[in-house]
């Protein structure tokens, strides 16, 4: 019988390949009796979700300071003056 | 094709790019150059911008390449040992017959399902408290969708077994972190 410790390495390992069907059938074993590690089960499906709904997102509490804008716009305003082609 | 000036991209996309940088290098000059380098590129290749994806888009796909350009450049470490980044937490989780230390606690799922702002900033913040590599893995495995293959080639990490041992690690402690952070706010609401 797996403990939870174990039961958490292969649920999370499952997130990432599929598991043996061995493994699955113990998982499934331990979950039958642990609440815990049922609710666990949920909450990593949750997070998942979550992480998908977040995809290609910004930390929007990140902001450019006026210096670092000023000087990319600084960069931007040098390279778009150099001739096509001429900018790396 | 409707393309505005390369200032006005600073002005209307400069922190949603910087916000994208930052959360997946998190040092400020890094997240800075790969703005202006994401920029630069766009002012080169306008001629070739279709304006079949919205300006912002377009700037988000160049700006990935630069962020991988960067991590493939940074994450050179042939020795890396993924377990060391955890400093134990995952095993800090179970007491010593396995079971929990602190059971997990069901979150109410409306919350989860929805796109929640506050559950945004948690997770963020969750995230940003990670090791630097482990917070990178994670954020590209799962906020980017990167697969096993994509990741091993970004990071050198010897093994797929290294990579996965990682991730497990990162959730696992944003898992709890989460948790924490949840439960708390719950009992204030």
């Amino acid at each position: 019988m797996l403990d939870c410790r174990q039961a958490t390495e292969l649920a999370q390992a499952g997130l990432d390949h599929p598991l043996p069907v061995r493994a699955r059938f113990k998982l499934a074993l331990h979950r039958l009796v642990c609440a815990p590690c049922r609710i666990y089960k949920r909450q990593i499906a949750q997070l998942r979700r979550v992480g998908m709904q977040l995809r290609d997102s910004a930390d929007h509490t990140r902001h450019l300071d006026d210096a670092a804008r000023e000087r990319i716009r600084a960069r931007l305003r040098a390279a778009s003056q150099e001739p096509p082609g001429a900018q790396e | 094709m409707n393309l505005t000036s390369p200032e006005s991209w600073l002005d209307a996309h400069g922190d949603a790019l910087y916000g994208y940088a930052m959360l997946r290098v998190r040092e400020p000059a890094v997240a800075e150059d790969l703005v202006q380098e994401t920029l630069l590129a766009a002012l080169t290749a306008r001629e070739r911008y279709q304006g079949a994806a919205s300006e912002r888009t377009w700037l988000v796909g160049i700006l990935k390449n630069k962020l991988f350009d960067h991590l493939r450049r940074a994450g050179r470490e042939p020795t890396y040992d993924p377990t060391v980044d955890d400093d134990g937490h995952f095993e800090a989780q179970f007491d010593h017959t396995g079971h929990w230390v602190s059971p997990p606690r069901a979150w109410s799922d409306p919350a989860f399902v929805a796109e929640n702002a506050q559950l945004r900033t948690v997770l963020f913040d969750c995230i940003g408290r990670l090791p630097e590599r482990q917070r990178q893995v994670l954020v590209l495995r799962e906020l980017d969708g990167l697969e096993t293959d994509e990741l091993l080639a970004l990071f050198a990490i010897s093994t797929a077994g290294n990579l996965w041992v990682m991730l497990s690690r990162a959730r696992e402690r944003v898992r709890a972190c989460v948790e924490l952070r949840w439960q708390e706010g719950s009992a204030h609401a």
